[in-house]
């Protein structure tokens, strides 16, 4: 079931969504039910190196590129980490208004206008140079790829703000 | 609709009218239209995910047969799901990274009917719950619903929210601890002007101070008025010496009553603070350990020091200020008004320009300051960890990266501090500009009133001059008035709120003395939570003879501490009940309680003091030698006498420093010299050297002789002189009995985790 690098073989993988919501693994003969879908990079890499967990969370075997699987496989693959990895890309910051350092960002997202309040600076993660990502009251991030690809209004309360 | 918060149908509304209130009627029209009957909700599951995964309101609603989901479009509504009730066994959540869904499950099979973002958990997990119970109540023979572990610890993550307010929701700031729209600023400062109350003749004293140094100080204008008007035009020497002397004992007066002023109103802020500092840390000593739990060490020590500095800051200076400002500024103004009411006028044309700069500098100054602050400390923070790291970045080769890293952060920081610079460049020298147009206003108008003899003489041009100077300096502190005033309010907030909080456990109101005891201990089906919901302690009963040892096992977080905590009373059990020698330890005060029970604990805290005060810390009145025979018996004295102070060295803060198994010793001659009847040990984790292990089991031997003993052991090898075993496995008591019976059990969790920890040592064994 792995190939000569330790990745599982893409055509053997086969993945089907059971009656009862959960996941049926199937690779040649062994099948896995109820296991768990996870990426290894959610930041960087959410694509690739996909990692298949079995009911007890014990490692199945990694998936490197989705994107070699089966059709149907990869779009139930795909349908569940959309469901378990809930990300909003921000496209743009309206405004920014703090109070004893918490602060509020009225944002343009991907997912429509939300206003978040981030509880103190620890919530603004500095993935990188460019990429940050924001953590709100609830734990719902919002990530910003990258900070120089946003128009330049957003970008000045960026900076004065982290 | 507020994206931030939203509205959740109380949980104990059963009005359906209250319920259908959580759904605006516009949706319960269309859904009527739609379906052509009228939907009566008898729960509502708020949304904030629409189905497409974009935020958007949605209701999931529960009518007595059926589930409807409705989710917002951008022109209107859409039914996104009408499922039948009957044959669903319940609806569970599904919890995911940073959303959910909910889950509608029947007998074969499930199905995700709506998402919600976590902002919105607490208010579905409800909601959920009211749902469940509507489906019992409708179909109460339907399959039974199994448990669901996953859902329980998602409650239990989402339940408490200490970190936002109760009343509005919005996040705490870490920086203040209290919610500042939440404040009653008002009436926390009249809470805190009536600790005044005790001292008001000197209240009073110190306020007529200071509305008489004031207005004494404000006559001097004038007086240089008539000098320049009435004196020099008429070479009036008679009124010239008194001009001048009225002017000195201006100054005179000034001086001498400032000082007593300053004196008085220094006395009455730290005497208020005093009493306020005294309230606070005895109102601390009667608080419960709940309470320490909640709060860090830092932040109950900043309540008792800062805060109350602050409010002393207020009180003596802030206070003050104030009035003499305000009073400053009404006396100038009318002083001036009677002298010239249109010079006036003129003269206070830039007055609100100055202030509205000022508030608005001091914001945007702020902001940006912050800025530059928060660069250099990320600058200052990448410099530590790569210079701690020194040796791996040259290890590693990485210097020319490091460089390129600290090139980045140390541009921003530049600029961001040139950013700050500009402000100030623009900013300042804006508001000196405004203030001195003040000035060229009055000689402008003035001046040219006083040429064409338009009412206005010198002396008044010249008074006015003077009094303007005067006018600002109060004018831009009050422009700050209300940071202070913010300041003080919060730290009152803070400090009132220890004030007020109620110990959880308090002493009987019959205030019952627990009598000389036996030492037999009994748990009665105790259950017990530090946090609702999460019980450590589920229904546990054991009972211990007089004099018997009992040693309680398990992995952590099972539940051992908690058995000290509850028998010494420093929680109350939720339900169920502990007795020593037959009486509730609820029907006695804890002191007398306390008084019988000895604790020697995982690391015995020594307080700044000698060795022999540290022993005798129940008992200050001690002898020499009962304090050395309790030594004796810990197996600490040799220690003790050897060293070049003896029982006079200096431990705890900025003492000597004494190593784990020596303070372990001490903590055990602490709990001889009480000589409790009950006694309770923490075995310390930290290892020791064999011989010292020696030491503290014989130790521990002298000291359990005849006493009721709870002893929480992480050595098995310690538990073979219990003389019974308790297992306990997540708040539940598994098993109990003679370590011989206990081994004797195959498949026992004690046995099981004695041939692991016999595993580890042979491991350790080799190791070393």
């Amino acid at each position: 079931m792995f190939d000569s690098d330790g990745w599982l073989i893409p055509d053997a993988v086969r993945l089907r969504r059971l009656a009862d919501g959960k996941l049926e693994l199937k690779v040649h003969s062994d099948v896995f039910c109820d296991v768990a879908i996870r990426r290894t990079f959610p930041v960087t890499d959410p694509e690739n190196y996909i990692v298949l967990l079995d009911s007890r969370g014990a490692e199945i075997g990694i998936v490197k590129t989705p994107s070699m699987l089966r059709t149907e496989t990869r779009d139930v693959l795909e349908d569940e980490l959309e469901r378990y990895y809930f990300t909003t890309r921000v496209q743009a910051i309206q405004a920014v208004t703090s109070r004893h350092g918490v602060t509020t960002w009225e944002l343009e997202t991907d997912r429509g206008p939300r206003t978040i309040c981030l509880k103190d600076r620890g919530a603004i993660r500095r993935m990188s140079d460019r990429r940050i990502i924001l953590i709100d009251m609830y734990g719902i991030r919002f990530d910003i790829p990258d900070t120089r690809k946003l128009d330049p209004t957003s970008q000045h309360l960026i900076d004065t703000e982290t | 609709m507020d994206r931030m918060n939203r509205g959740h149908p109380p949980a104990d509304a059963s009005d359906p009218s209250d319920i259908a209130a959580a759904v605006p009627s516009a949706v319960l029209d269309w859904l009527a239209q739609t379906t052509g009957v009228r939907v009566m909700p008898r729960v509502v599951i708020p949304l904030d995910l629409r189905p497409d995964g974009s935020f958007g309101d949605g209701w999931c609603l529960l009518t007595t047969n059926e589930l409807l989901v409705v989710s917002s479009t951008s022109g209107g509504y859409d039914l996104v799901h009408r499922i039948p009730l009957a044959g669903v066994i319940d609806l569970r959540p599904e919890s995911m990274q940073g959303c959910g869904f909910i889950q509608i499950r029947w007998e074969q099979r499930a199905e995700s009917v709506a998402r919600f973002t976590w902002a919105a958990s607490p208010n579905v997990l409800a909601a959920l719950d009211e749902a469940n119970a509507l489906l019992q109540q409708q179909y109460p023979d339907r399959a039974g619903p199994e448990t669901d572990d996953g859902a329980r610890d998602w409650r239990r993550q989402v339940a408490p929210r200490t970190d936002s307010c109760e009343t509005c929701g919005k996040p705490i700031p870490v920086r203040l601890g209290v919610c500042p729209d939440c404040l009653d600023r008002r009436r926390l400062l009249g809470r805190l002007l009536a600790r005044l109350r005790p001292f008001r003749m000197q209240a009073a004293g110190a306020l007529m101070l200071i509305l008489m140094i004031t207005a004494v100080e404000m006559t001097q204008p004038i007086l240089t008025m008539i000098l320049i008007d009435k004196v020099i035009p008429n070479r009036d020497l008679t009124l010239f010496a008194w001009i001048i002397a009225g002017i000195v004992s201006i100054y005179a007066f000034s001086a001498l009553f400032s000082g007593l002023r300053a004196y008085l109103v220094a006395w009455l802020g730290q005497r208020v603070v005093f009493e306020l500092r005294k309230d606070v840390y005895d109102h601390l000593q009667t608080l419960s350990l709940e309470f320490y739990d909640r709060k860090n060490t830092g932040w109950i020590i900043d309540r008792v020091t800062s805060d109350t500095n602050n409010l002393q800051d207020f009180l003596s200076d802030g206070f003050q200020d104030v009035l003499r400002d305000i009073m400053t500024i009404v006396v100038i103004i009318v002083i001036m008004s009677i002298l010239s009411p249109t010079l006036t006028l003129v003269t206070f044309i830039p007055a609100p320009i100055v202030i509205f700069l000022t508030v608005r500098f001091i914001k945007r100054i702020r902001r940006i300051f912050h800025a530059v602050w928060r660069k250099r400390s990320r600058l200052t923070a990448l410099m530590t960890d790569v210079v701690s790291g020194v040796r791996i970045v040259k290890a590693f080769a990485q210097e020319s990266r490091e460089s390129e890293r600290f090139d980045t952060r140390s541009s921003e920081y530049r600029d961001a501090a040139v950013d700050a610079a500009r402000t100030f460049a623009r900013f300042h020298p804006t508001t000196q500009f405004v203030t001195a147009m003040g000035f060229a206003l009055i000689w402008g108008y003035g001046g040219y009133m006083v040429i064409v003899g338009g009412g206005v003489t010198l002396g008044t041009l010249i008074a006015f001059v003077n009094y303007l100077w005067r006018f600002y300096v109060p004018l831009t502190n009050l422009s700050r008035l209300s940071q202070r005033f913010q300041r003080a309010t919060t730290s009152a907030q803070r400090v009132f709120e220890v004030i007020d909080a109620e110990p959880l456990v308090k002493d009987p109101a019959s205030g019952a003395k627990l009598r000389p005891i036996d030492g037999r201990v009994e748990f009665k089906n105790v259950t017990f939570a530090y946090e609702p919901g999460a019980d450590v302690m589920r229904d546990v009963s054991f009972a211990i003879h007089p004099g018997e040892m009992i040693g309680v096992v398990g992995a952590s977080g099972a539940g051992k501490s908690t058995v000290i905590s509850l028998l010494a009373r420093f929680y109350d059990v939720d339900s169920g009940t502990i007795e020593i020698d037959g009486v509730d330890v609820r029907d006695v005060t804890m002191h007398s309680l306390r008084q019988q029970i000895g604790m020697v604990l995982q690391d015995p805290h020594l307080f700044h003091g000698t060795i022999a005060e540290n022993i005798a810390y129940a008992n200050p009145h001690a002898t020499q030698e009962d304090v050395m025979r309790a030594a004796r018996a810990a197996n600490a004295h040799e220690f003790i006498a050897a060293s070049r102070d003896g029982y006079d060295t200096l431990v705890g803060e900025r003492g000597t420093r004494l190593s784990g198994g020596e303070r372990q010793r001490i903590g055990i001659a602490r709990a001889i010299l009480k000589d409790p009847r009950i006694l309770i040990l923490d075995e310390a984790t930290s290892s020791v050297d064999t011989e010292t292990e020696m030491a503290i089991r014989e130790a521990v031997g002298n000291l359990i002789r005849g006493r009721t003993t709870i002893a929480i052991a992480h050595r098995f090898s310690t538990l073979r002189n219990a003389d019974r075993l308790i297992v306990l496995d997540k708040g539940r008591l598994l098993e109990q009995g003679t370590h011989a019976e206990l081994m004797a059990r195959e498949d026992g969790l004690f046995r099981r985790l004695c041939d692991m920890q016999t595993n580890l040592n042979q491991i350790v064994g080799i190791g070393g």
